[in-house]
């Protein structure tokens, strides 16, 4: 796996101008630590969500898709890959870290894991691959070791 | 009586086809297409079975012997628009025992051929008596029905035995066959040969966007009238109005959406059954049916009028699941699921190959101009 703890972390300015500027449909509604962006995406060009990531420092962004609430298919069958805290996982804790770009990562791993999660309303087969973590702990949430 | 006019309906006659998401329609209909075609191994066994059908007919000690008979695929297997059956049916697969005229009655024809295949064997016991046709029966696998008919002098014109009328009625399935492939755009059928070759198997990707709006048509046509289908209008005659209404958009949803609605305005335009005749043979009235069995035209219009709010439907639906849902409803449960399984296939393939990008607006896409590149994760997910 991709190793990407070289680069210096990112602080929230920077990581701010860079969203808004390659996702216009994003902006800051609380400041400080955390840290929290609102916006929108279409995936597919039809249903627009909007989402919000939430980043506190040293801490892996949380991503939660504000509306249209996330349906499950069966009452008592969860979402793949979500968190039950109603985060979305979108990625393993190596392949994050402060050094990287939301815009560049969150984002577009946000897109792709909604177009996924449609595919998987629609035929009950998750598609888009990913990790099935069993009870490895480590990958619960929690603050990011570097 | 409206007929169908030599001319096109002008396009701007029609409401605009919205655009949102009909790239991935149009993906996912092709990818229905290719569930509903022969696959290669019933495609070679159609093959050997209708070779050997051509070379018993054509034998030397054969009554036909004398007519320089030639044998040829006419119909979807023709023209690649074949469509597997809903249930585990048999295809059904047409052929022409194109004979010279020698002055034979035409029941006469019809009862040479049946006893032409009844001598056989193996044929015997798959002999069915049709009207204008016998068929073989190969169960669980196909029909196939074989039509007798001379040619009359006029090109590829045939006159072909009909028990009911105890006469001839006219055809040109090779002359509607070559008018429907132009107007698909494509040429990629060979002159038959003296027994002519199928046409080889072709892959989805391959056919024409005519070709898929024709398959598409009748899949949906076999789940309406499953439960009647001796009432359901004929696949010649959706295949004439689909090539007739046909624009050359390269997308097969607008295609569809184009075809439906012209045949909506031509049939809202009489109380009386439409006339659909053969492009290409001023003789050949192919939608009769209609003017016999007033029943079966009433269905059709329902048919269309159902077909049409399924189709609008599916044009306006803004997520997968609702595409599902709307294509299961016209196409079945399976081909709708399948379709869209290979399509996040592709999507994953994109990703993985590093060409999925994401727009400003935060959709999927292609292409240069995009925000960002979807990099390497691994959707990690642990509810409990």
């Amino acid at each position: 796996m991709t190793s990407y703890r070289s680069a210096r972390a990112l602080d929230a300015q920077e990581q701010h101008t860079r969203l808004v500027l390659f996702f216009p449909g994003f902006r800051r509604i609380a400041r400080g630590n955390p840290v929290i962006w609102e916006g929108t995406v279409q995936p597919i060009g039809g249903t627009t969500y909007k989402i919000q990531i939430e980043h506190k420092r040293n801490h892996r962004p949380l991503v939660r898709v504000v509306e249209p609430a996330l349906e499950r298919r069966e009452a008592d069958i969860p979402i793949p890959h979500t968190f039950k805290t109603g985060e979305i996982c979108l990625h393993l804790r190596a392949e994050w870290n402060s050094s990287r770009y939301i815009h560049e990562t969150i984002v577009p791993w946000t897109v792709t894991w909604l177009f996924f999660y449609e595919v998987w309303r629609a035929t009950g087969q998750w598609l888009g691959g990913g990790h099935e973590p069993e009870n490895d702990e480590s990958e619960q949430l929690e603050i990011e070791s570097e | 009586m409206p007929t169908l006019p030599a001319q096109k309906l002008r396009d701007d006659l029609l409401p605009p086809a919205p655009a949102i998401g009909t790239s991935i329609l149009d993906e996912l209909l092709h990818f229905a297409c290719e569930a509903l075609q022969l696959t290669p191994t019933l495609h070679a066994e159609a093959d050997g079975h209708y070779r050997a059908v051509a070379n018993w007919i054509g034998a030397e000690d054969s009554y036909f012997f004398g007519f320089d008979p030639d044998i040829y695929p006419q119909g979807s297997f023709r023209i690649g628009t074949t469509t597997r059956p809903i249930l585990d049916n048999e295809f059904d697969l047409d052929f022409v025992l194109q004979l010279l005229d020698r002055g034979v009655k035409p029941l006469v024809l019809l009862e040479e051929l049946e006893k032409r295949l009844r001598a056989n064997k193996m044929y015997a016991p798959m002999v069915e008596r049709l009207n204008r046709c016998v068929r073989l029966n190969y169960a669980n696998q196909f029909h196939l029905d074989i039509l007798p008919g001379v040619l009359d002098g006029t090109g590829t014109r045939i006159a072909v035995p009909d028990r009911k009328v105890a006469g001839w009625k006219s055809s040109d399935p090779k002359a509607h066959a070559a008018w429907f492939l132009s107007r698909g755009l494509t040429e990629r059928f060979d002159k038959a040969a003296q027994i002519a070759p199928l046409p080889s198997i072709q892959t989805a990707a391959e056919k024409s966007v005519l070709q898929r709006a024709v398959q598409l048509f009748k899949r949906a046509r076999d789940r309406f009238f499953q439960a009647n289908c001796e009432i359901a209008p004929r696949s010649i005659v959706l295949t004439t109005i689909a090539a007739w209404s046909y624009s050359g958009t390269r997308s097969t949803v607008t295609a569809i959406y184009e075809a439906v609605h012209k045949m909506r305005a031509l049939v809202a335009s009489s109380e009386r059954p439409i006339e659909v005749w053969n492009p290409v043979n001023p003789l050949e009235l192919l939608s009769e049916h209609w003017n016999t069995n007033p029943i079966a035209y009433q269905v059709f219009r329902r048919w269309l009028d159902a077909f049409a709010d399924d189709w609008d439907k599916l044009l306006a639906a803004k997520s997968i699941p609702e595409m599902q849902q709307h294509l299961a409803s016209l196409f079945g449960d399976g081909i709708a699921t399948d379709a869209i399984v290979k399509h996040a296939a592709r999507i994953d393939d994109l990703r993985k190959g590093g060409s999925l990008k994401i727009s400003t607006a935060g959709g999927l896409m292609t292409g240069s101009g995009a925000a960002a590149v979807v990099r390497p994760n691994t959707f990690y997910g642990d509810h409990d």
